[in-house]
């Protein structure tokens, strides 16, 4: 038993000093060898030294005086540093063979104190990978914030009402040399095809001038080479990158990157993968697929791509269903007909009566132009070898690239689809290793700290998976060099006015808190600079001066019915009634349901919807829903210009929501007027509720007393849904009070269609649902628009909810005048057409999609259009989607509103109040937890 | 000699059967379909290709000879697919099972002693007020979860007297991992994880205590003249740890398994979630070597305890016939 205990003792003794074996203090800069001889460099600014190094006697000096600041050049007197006096500037290459002074000229204006500035924050999900050529996941690619820079990166325009795609890695803008590569002798990149005879040649291939100043972050200089090397090793075959496909398919794919890739790769798949062509002396080697969960032939693939796979869906369990309801094709031959072709070969399908008749059926059905027979097989491949040269990745010179594109690329699309990787050479290739057993190769490029090579605003100083990642400033970003004072210097805060440098922050310290409780705590201690609420923390938080709204792209809505067949067939119902439209008078019945189909009542339900009351009950993270569209839509992608920031808009919402402005007028200006709105007039709603109501007894919709039950209509009976209901019941209580369906309105919970009820409100099986909403197309919102006008769009799931309305027919017709170029003309066509106008798919008003009109001309239509289907009181709009975050008192973000693209100005633009050490002395004065109730 | 054949013999199945759990482990995560690999705007082809070169499209029992070869000859467990992804599996594990191991050596350094000491105190004062203290706590810290009492401690400590860091000292190297700065920001963890154990090991110690106590040994070496405490010491506490001693090698397994909860709340990088997370984004290689690694120390805990009851007790012979 002694024993027992002894070792219990020695495990304590044991364990305690290894615990209390690393507590010396470590000297983080030890003595110099007492052998040889050291000189020091005194920096200083003024009067005062700010910083000494040592150096060994003829050496150089290494000339980092502080993290914060960047030093450009020095003098070796004050009067030669205020003269940028010639003679007196150190040649940074001298050998030191004395103790010198030198005055330095910072980029920076202001030491502050010496202190840093770091940034806190945490991350739920650890990066693993971050290289760049095979990182998975959006959280794999955090580093890449930090550490890199594209050609072209998002900024605020000069206003700053918007933002801009400025040059980073790239000199200026892209030159288009399109012209240039399809005048190459044999048209090697395949571009004459790509257009008409007399067509201007532009858009697929682009000259970028690198910018001569990036470096990586040991100071070697970036150059073609990189850009080079990192193709050609993203593209190898060898290696399956994960990331090839991001150049080799979709708008930026590379002419000639996904040959290259394939380049002498053998196996199964698309047939297209093995011909070129169909022919029918091809027969015996192509496969017949009718599995869908199979992806290898042309069309599941471009299904798959393209819709994400239909398949196996209530609507469309076959792929016979598919092309039967989805294609609108025929098809008599039974699906157990197709499905016995599966995995034979079309020459035995040619053999067979029955096969060959279902074949035939099949493409003839299918078939609009050449070589779609390859469509619906498999087949062995073996690509063709191909070189890397003839890839459309060109060095010119050494700081300068030319891309072939295989899409057309114009206007805002170009700075925004140009960009590729990069990857450290020396690093890459001592990273790669082949398996022994397998021959697969891998990479550990991008797994630590010592197997990556930042090029951006910060560099790596420390990575522990699942623990913690660090970054220093990046002393060789060309950024804080005095060349590019000017474009990343001063700007002016938007929250005091100040005027304050970019890149404040000298380290980034992001913390692994998986926790929120944690994550809160270590707020409110200090400790971390941002905290990510979620709705449990609004009623404490809710109310901070230092809560940030981050705006999102989707904008939620209600769908109220207004079909009166529909109406009419549920009332019917309601009443335990059978009777047809033509027999139809509501006024005999006990419940009614078609005064729905009146568009007051509509109206009136909309005005009654407290937004910012919705807001708090339900999505506290959001923001109030005015229009269809939120803030962070961009309808002018060219300056970042928001859609609901164009005047235009704002009036087509004034006049939607009756708020007028001007002389006489409630407001005096169109903003104040748009700012004004807030969704919610109960008077007026009271008052179209009679309306509403006069005109439906006048309609023989309903009697005096009859009562007005419609339903809200649920996708489950959860506590969230509950919630929802009774904030929109208490909604529609307070509008029925005094009013003259006051005791006469039910409004009903419906759980009974389950998941499907956006499905079930389109066919009718509802009267109204909540909560539909889009996001993407952040900058194409004229192409978003098709899910308010397109029934037709979306196959298995319609896009439009109100789809019973058909937006292409004469009603919808809105006559605008707009200035084309040749002076203001009427124009006038329905507003479906409208919308195949904006998005070029108009014979009348062609080409528009492609910046061949302004987008402010494009905005000015479709701010009509939106006023047009918010004027059914159909589609309801609610809140627009948005996260909430508390800010430290310690930061300021750049802009005080959430924009697309930039955020709220990101690392760039976020500045301090604190210095580290100030911060550290503030939270301590403040008993070691901060108030941001 | 016995134990010596014994100790080869249970080696010996302990391997046989550790092959056969790891080879239908294997056919079985083989026999599941694969992780889709589509995702959007990525050539799903890619990853099809790679699973090729990898030859999970070859027979199950093809498979299972690559797989053995690889760990063979490069000491290669495969590399993650789903969840760190194109990181070779036995690195990440090799980084994160320190983190695990810390915390838990540190609570059972704390839990053990003192549970025992509290077990063997109240079973002493059997029935006296120092021992319905120590049983009512004893109820209390058994009854709650141990992620309770962290955010508890959390709060108290970390955030309310601001004694200990929020999270674990981000650590690498060995020095690192061992140093004072790492060890104190591990407190509220172990303080978090010791309360059950302390509560069960005094619980048990208690209980098996009180009852060789009442041995009819006990009252003869008394007679013979021995102290209680001599009596308690000599006798009843070596007759009780017969069982108690296995149970706490089976607390030292449990080092190796990390908490999801605990390490959660104080951000520590271990493997508690990792098991979960292989089997839930399917990432059979991960799946794999930790299946083989917990396979392994189990199968090597069961020799262990068995052979420590010989330890304890010398009446008990093993492999003896």
């Amino acid at each position: 038993m002694k024993k027992l205990f002894g070792l219990f003792l020695s495990l304590i003794t044991v364990f305690a000093l290894f615990a209390c074996g690393n507590n010396e203090p470590v000297d983080p800069d030890p003595d110099p060898d007492p052998g040889k001889t050291y000189y020091t460099i005194s920096y200083y600014e003024g009067d005062q030294v700010i910083g000494t190094e040592r150096v060994e006697e003829g050496k150089k000096g290494l000339y980092t005086v502080d993290g914060y600041f960047v030093v450009t050049d020095f003098y070796t007197s004050a009067q030669g540093l205020a003269d940028e006096d010639k003679d007196a500037k150190w040649d940074k290459d001298s050998a030191i063979n004395a103790n010198v002074n030198l005055y330095a000229k910072y980029i920076r204006n202001k030491l502050v104190g010496g202190d840093t500035h770091t940034n806190y924050a945490s991350f739920s999900l650890s990066p693993s990978n971050f290289n760049p050529l095979t990182y998975k996941s959006t959280s794999d690619a955090v580093p890449h914030d930090y550490t890199t820079n594209s050609f072209y990166e998002y900024a605020y325009n000069e206003d700053g009402t918007g933002f801009t795609l400025e040059p980073v890695m790239a000199a200026a803008d892209p030159v288009d040399v399109t012209a240039q590569y399809a005048a190459l002798e044999g048209d090697p990149y395949g571009l004459l095809d790509k257009f008409e005879e007399d067509e201007a040649k532009i858009g697929y291939a682009f000259r970028i001038a690198l910018n001569p100043d990036a470096k990586w972050e040991n100071g070697d200089a970036i150059t073609a080479d990189d850009y080079i090397y990192t193709m050609r090793t993203l593209l190898d075959g060898r290696y399956n990158n994960y990331r090839a496909s991001n150049y080799y398919q979709g708008n930026s794919a590379i002419f000639g990157a996904k040959d290259y890739f394939y380049s002498g790769k053998t196996g199964v798949g698309s047939a297209h993968l093995a011909f070129e062509h169909y022919s029918e002396e091809d027969d015996a080697d192509l496969t017949f697929v009718w599995d869908s969960t199979s992806e290898a032939t042309g069309f599941l693939e471009w299904l798959v791509g393209t819709y994400g796979s239909y398949i196996g869906t209530t609507n469309y369990p076959t792929m016979r269903d598919l092309l039967v309801k989805g294609f609108g094709m025929t098809l008599t031959a039974e699906d157990d007909v197709y499905a016995s072709m599966n995995g034979h070969t079309l020459a035995e399908i040619k053999a067979d009566a029955t096969m060959k008749a279902a074949w035939d059926e099949l493409i003839g059905a299918w078939k609009t132009k050449d070589d779609e027979e390859l469509d619906f097989f498999t087949a062995e491949y073996s690509m063709p070898e191909f070189d890397f040269d003839h890839v459309g990745i060109k060095k010119v010179d050494n700081y300068t690239l030319d891309i072939v594109y295989t899409s057309q690329l114009l206007g805002f699309y170009q700075k925004y689809s140009i960009g590729l990787p990069l990857v450290k050479e020396s690093l890459y290739e001592a990273s790669l290793k082949q398996d022994a057993v397998t021959g697969a190769w891998s990479s550990t490029y991008g797994t630590s700290t010592s197997t990556y090579m930042s090029y951006g605003p910060y560099k790596f100083t420390r990575y522990i998976v699942d623990q913690v990642m660090e970054f220093a400033r990046n002393e060789n970003w060309f950024g804080y060099t005095e060349k590019y004072a000017s474009k990343y210097g001063t700007f002016v805060r938007e929250v005091d006015g100040a005027t304050v440098h970019q890149y404040e922050t000298t380290n980034i310290v992001l913390n692994y808190v998986p926790n929120i409780s944690t994550r809160e705590q270590m707020f409110l201690s200090g400790m971390l600079d941002t905290f990510g609420m979620n709705k449990a923390y609004f009623d404490t938080y809710g109310q901070s001066r230092r809560k940030y709204n981050a705006t999102g792209a989707a904008t939620y809505y209600g769908i109220v019915l207004s079909d009166y067949d529909s109406l009419v067939e549920r009332e019917a119902t309601l009443n335990g009634k059978t009777y047809s439209e033509e027999d139809y008078n509501g006024a005999n019945e006990q419940y009614n349901k078609t005064i729905l189909t009146v568009k007051e009542f509509r109206q009136a339900l909309c005005y009654a919807l407290d937004r910012r009351s919705l807001i708090t009950n339900l999505y506290p993270g959001g923001s109030p829903a005015i229009s269809l569209f939120s803030d962070l839509i961009i309808a002018d992608p060219e300056n970042g210009t928001a859609f609901n920031s164009f005047d235009s808009t704002k009036e087509a919402i004034c006049e939607f929501w009756g708020v007028s402005y001007g002389e006489g007028e409630d407001f005096a200006t169109l903003d104040e007027a748009y700012n004004a709105i807030t969704g919610y007039d109960m008077t007026t709603a009271k008052q179209l509720v009679d309306v509403a109501v006069d005109k439906a007894i006048a309609a023989g919709l309903m009697g005096q007393n009859t009562i007005v039950r419609i339903d809200y209509c649920a996708a489950n009976d959860s506590e969230t849904e509950q919630l929802w209901y009774n904030t929109f019941k208490d909604s529609f209580d307070t509008l029925f009070k005094g009013t003259k369906l006051e005791g006469k309105f039910q409004f009903d919970y419906n759980t009974n269609l389950g998941s499907d009820f956006g499905g079930a409100i389109q066919s009718g099986k509802a009267d109204t649902a909540w909560g539909f909403g889009w996001s993407g197309g952040e900058l194409d919102p004229y192409d978003l628009f098709q899910v308010y006008v397109d029934a037709a769009a979306g196959a298995d799931e319609p896009y439009q909810y109100d789809m019973w309305i058909d937006r292409s027919g004469e009603d919808y017709t809105i006559e605008l005048t707009l200035d084309l170029g040749d002076g203001a003309q009427d124009y006038e066509y329905t507003v479906y057409e409208w919308y195949q106008i904006l998005n070029g798919q108009s014979d009348d008003l062609p080409n528009w999609r492609f910046g061949k009109v302004a987008d402010s001309v494009r905005a000015q239509v479709l701010a009509a259009l939106e006023g047009a289907v918010l004027n059914d009181y159909t589609t309801i709009p609610m809140m627009n989607q948005g996260s909430v975050q508390l800010l430290s008192y310690k930061l300021n973000y750049g802009k005080e509103e959430y924009m697309f693209g930039m955020g709220f100005g990101g690392i760039r633009y976020l500045t301090y109040n604190f210095t580290d050490g100030e911060w550290a002395a503030y939270v301590a004065q403040q008993g070691g937890v901060l108030n941001y109730k | 000699m016995y134990l010596f054949k014994y100790i080869l013999k249970r080696i010996g199945l302990m391997l046989f059967t550790f092959i056969i759990i790891m080879t239908m482990c294997f056919i079985l995560i083989k026999m599941l379909p694969l992780p889709n690999p589509k995702v959007f705007g990525q050539d799903e082809k890619i990853i099809a290709m790679q699973r090729e070169l990898l030859g999970y499209n070859k027979p199950i029992i093809i498979q299972l000879f690559i797989y053995i070869k690889s760990i063979i000859v490069n000491g290669n467990w495969g590399v993650g697919e789903q969840i760190y992804t194109g990181q070779f599996v036995a690195d990440i594990f090799k980084q994160k099972l320190p983190a695990t191991m810390l915390v838990n050596v540190y609570a059972m350094i704390v839990s053990v002693p003192i549970g025992l000491a509290l077990g063997i105190y109240a079973a002493v004062r059997k029935n006296k007020w120092q021992d319905h203290v120590i049983s009512t706590g004893v109820m209390i810290f058994v009854s709650v979860p141990s992620y309770v009492y962290a955010f508890l401690v959390q709060y108290i400590f970390c955030f309310k007297l601001q004694w200990f860091d929020f999270i674990m000292n981000p650590s690498s190297t060995f020095s690192e991992y061992l140093s004072w700065t790492t060890f104190k920001s591990l407190i509220p963890a172990v303080m978090s994880l010791s309360f059950g154990t302390i509560a069960s090991f005094t619980r048990y110690t208690r209980a098996e205590l009180t009852e060789v106590l009442t041995s009819d040994f006990m009252l003869l070496a008394r007679t013979k003249g021995l102290t209680r405490t001599q009596a308690t010491i000599r006798h009843a506490l070596r007759n009780a740890m017969v069982p108690i001693f296995p149970m706490i090698i089976g607390e030292f397994i449990g080092i190796l398994s990390g908490s999801l909860i605990i390490e959660g709340i104080f951000s520590i990088p271990g493997v508690g979630g990792l098991y979960i997370s292989a089997i839930n984004s399917q990432d059979y290689n991960f799946f794999m070597l930790l299946t083989a690694f917990y396979t392994f120390i189990g199968l090597a805990a069961g020799i262990l305890v068995d052979i420590s009851y010989g330890i304890i007790d010398p009446r008990i012979r093993m492999g003896a016939r």
